[in-house]
């Protein structure tokens, strides 16, 4: 009868290895080692060569843990995804202990959330503080998002389906040339100029219908990429069976083509979705108070580039949901 | 009026008319001036080599291919002419092409009443209640609720007919509708149109389906190089060929 200690278990289960294997020793030891110079030892400030010796050897002696690991068969797998996951904390850990960097300041100049509930000269009796600021900012990026989505969808698919089904070669030459023209222009160079142009011609544009108009066409230009490479890829045979049946070109286009062509759309047109959502920022170039701008004005004002680091939380609040749902619309279309 | 039309139409006993018929792609000479005629009722068959211009002649008289010139009367009306409504003389021919061409993104049943609720505007309940009828016919009605990816090519080619006949169509059309089915499946789809054929329907066959051809058309156009080298009844054009490229032809494929 063997005894049932911790020892005797180790030995039934890696005895059979060789010395080489049996490497849990080491890591015992790494850890121990680890702990004390990173985590328990005082900081030291800048690095020395003495530390500097220390992070190397702990980082090499990681490594060697880690590789062992990793080729070891038997190990399971959230093992090996742990000791993964370690070395980027260590690699993080590191770099704040020993880059020098004045953190405290990087937090005062960049985190310091207690500036945004003050009040400053833009504020007004509705928007009190700079959160509201913010947030009314969030507000325009995402009407003059929605505008020149729905414009830009409307435009791309008519001339998409105009394209295919009219497909007149003049007509073709104007769609192209639209098309070309409005991909090869900065958004930003056309909004400076649509801004600063279109009141000599007698239209005078709000800025934000201004900036609506500018990237509804930018966006068509690229929307009716999207669309015409979506009908072109649906077979030609599809729609001669439904023409062949009595249906116009119209009708095939509508009842055949295009709800075939929606799934092939999709990804490409969330691309364009989230870009377009981004480009909003570029309005802040024809002084439309939206995120970016409001941002800007808040950061010269308090010298504090917190409200650029708000605004850039503001675009993910609103594409990571965008892209789950329409990672979500994809799969249900896909599984129809 | 309608009705005096339409008695004036029911005497002519061609449904298809078709005269010196051309049709060029590009600088390629396909049809040559082609005539042909095609009484009401009548089962149609076309053979030929392949390239002889079949399947191009019957994409020309719904035109599915626009002809270069020539004449073709459906039913009396002129169609070659743009100032007509094509999409009206199309309601009155189905075809069956060789892949099916069932549209994926509907149910079976959805495939089949798409054309009358649209074009002839029947209400979704009536065309329904056709369309299970015709499924019936053609032998797959328990996959009515079903995709055309779960179907058999057999199911779908007979799917397609069904769909075609749901437009109540005076002519129907064929074009190599077996030729991309295992032989088994090829019995079930020939039976339909044996079914379709003894029911009094007016059909232009394309096909290599000799035994089908023998059985059930009453016609066999032979085309060769984009012209008719051979007509007449089955018995005729296959025992007692007189043109010496058809006789080449059927010991080919014999």
């Amino acid at each position: 009868m063997q005894p049932n200690n911790l020892w005797s278990r180790y030995k039934q289960k890696y005895g059979h290895l060789p010395w080489f294997r049996r490497y849990e020793f080491l890591i015992l030891f790494y850890l121990v080692y680890t702990v004390y110079t990173l985590f328990l030892m005082p900081p030291k400030g800048s690095l020395t060569l003495w530390t500097g010796l220390e992070v190397i050897f702990s980082f090499l002696l990681y490594i060697a843990v880690l590789v062992v690991v990793q080729m070891d068969r038997e190990k399971p797998v959230w093992l090996k995804n742990i000791l993964a996951i370690l070395l980027f904390v260590l690699f993080g850990w590191l770099f704040y202990r020993y880059s020098g960097a004045r953190w405290s300041e990087l937090n005062k100049y960049f985190f310091n959330f207690a500036i945004m509930t003050e009040g400053n000269f833009m504020s007004t009796r509705e928007a009190s503080n700079n959160w509201v600021l913010m947030f009314m900012g969030l507000w325009t990026a995402i009407k003059i998002f929605i505008y020149s989505l729905i414009f830009s969808t409307f435009l791309a698919l008519g001339l998409a389906v105009i394209r295919n089904i009219v497909n007149d070669k003049l007509l073709n030459i104007f769609i192209d040339l639209y098309v070309d023209v409005f991909r090869a222009v900065p958004p930003i160079a056309l909004l400076i100029v649509v801004y600063s142009s279109l009141p000599y011609s007698g239209i005078v544009l709000s800025p934000f219908a201004t900036g609506v108009l500018t990237l509804t066409l930018i966006e068509g230009a690229y929307l009716c990429e999207v669309f015409r490479s979506g009908i072109d890829a649906i077979h030609k045979n599809q729609i001669e069976s439904a023409r062949s049946l009595g249906l116009t070109a119209w009708k095939a286009m509508r009842l055949v083509v295009i709800p075939q062509a929606i799934k092939i759309i999709i990804p490409p047109y969330t691309n364009r979705l989230i870009g377009l959502m981004k480009r909003t920022a570029e309005c802040s170039v024809i002084a439309i108070a939206e995120i970016l701008q409001t941002a800007q004005q808040l950061q010269s004002w308090y010298s504090n580039a917190t409200p650029l680091i708000i605004g850039a939380g503001m675009y993910m609040l609103v594409l990571l949901p965008m892209t789950k749902l329409a990672t979500i619309v994809e799969n249900r279309r896909h599984s129809a | 009026m309608g009705q005096k039309i339409d008695t004036q139409k029911n005497e002519q006993p061609a449904i298809i008319q078709v005269s010196d018929l051309h049709k060029y792609f590009g600088n390629f000479h396909v049809l040559k001036g082609l005539n042909a005629e095609i009484n009401r009722g009548e089962v149609v068959a076309m053979i030929g080599p392949s390239g002889s211009g079949k399947s191009t002649f019957l994409r020309c008289l719904n035109r599915l291919e626009e002809p270069t010139t020539g004449s073709i009367k459906i039913d009396g009306t002129e169609i070659v002419d743009h100032r007509i409504d094509i999409n009206k003389i199309r309601t009155e021919i189905g075809m069956v092409f060789q892949d099916y061409n069932l549209f994926p993104h509907l149910n079976v049943i959805q495939n089949v009443t798409l054309a009358p609720v649209n074009v002839r505007r029947m209400k979704y309940k009536e065309a329904e209640e056709i369309g299970m009828n015709l499924l019936e016919r053609v032998g797959v009605a328990e996959k009515a609720k079903q995709y055309p990816s779960n179907l058999s090519g057999g199911q779908q080619q007979r799917v397609a007919i069904a769909r075609s006949l749901a437009m109540q169509p005076k002519i129907m059309f064929f074009d190599e509708p077996t030729s991309a089915l295992d032989p088994e499946m090829i019995r079930e789809v020939l039976d339909v149109m044996r079914g379709l054929a003894e029911s009094g329907m007016t059909m232009v066959v394309v096909s290599h389906e000799l035994g089908f051809i023998r059985e059930a058309s009453n016609k066999v156009l032979v085309l060769e190089d984009g012209l008719v080298i051979e007509e007449g009844t089955p018995d005729k054009v296959f025992n007692h060929a007189e043109n010496q490229r058809t006789q080449q032809f059927l010991s080919m494929i014999l």
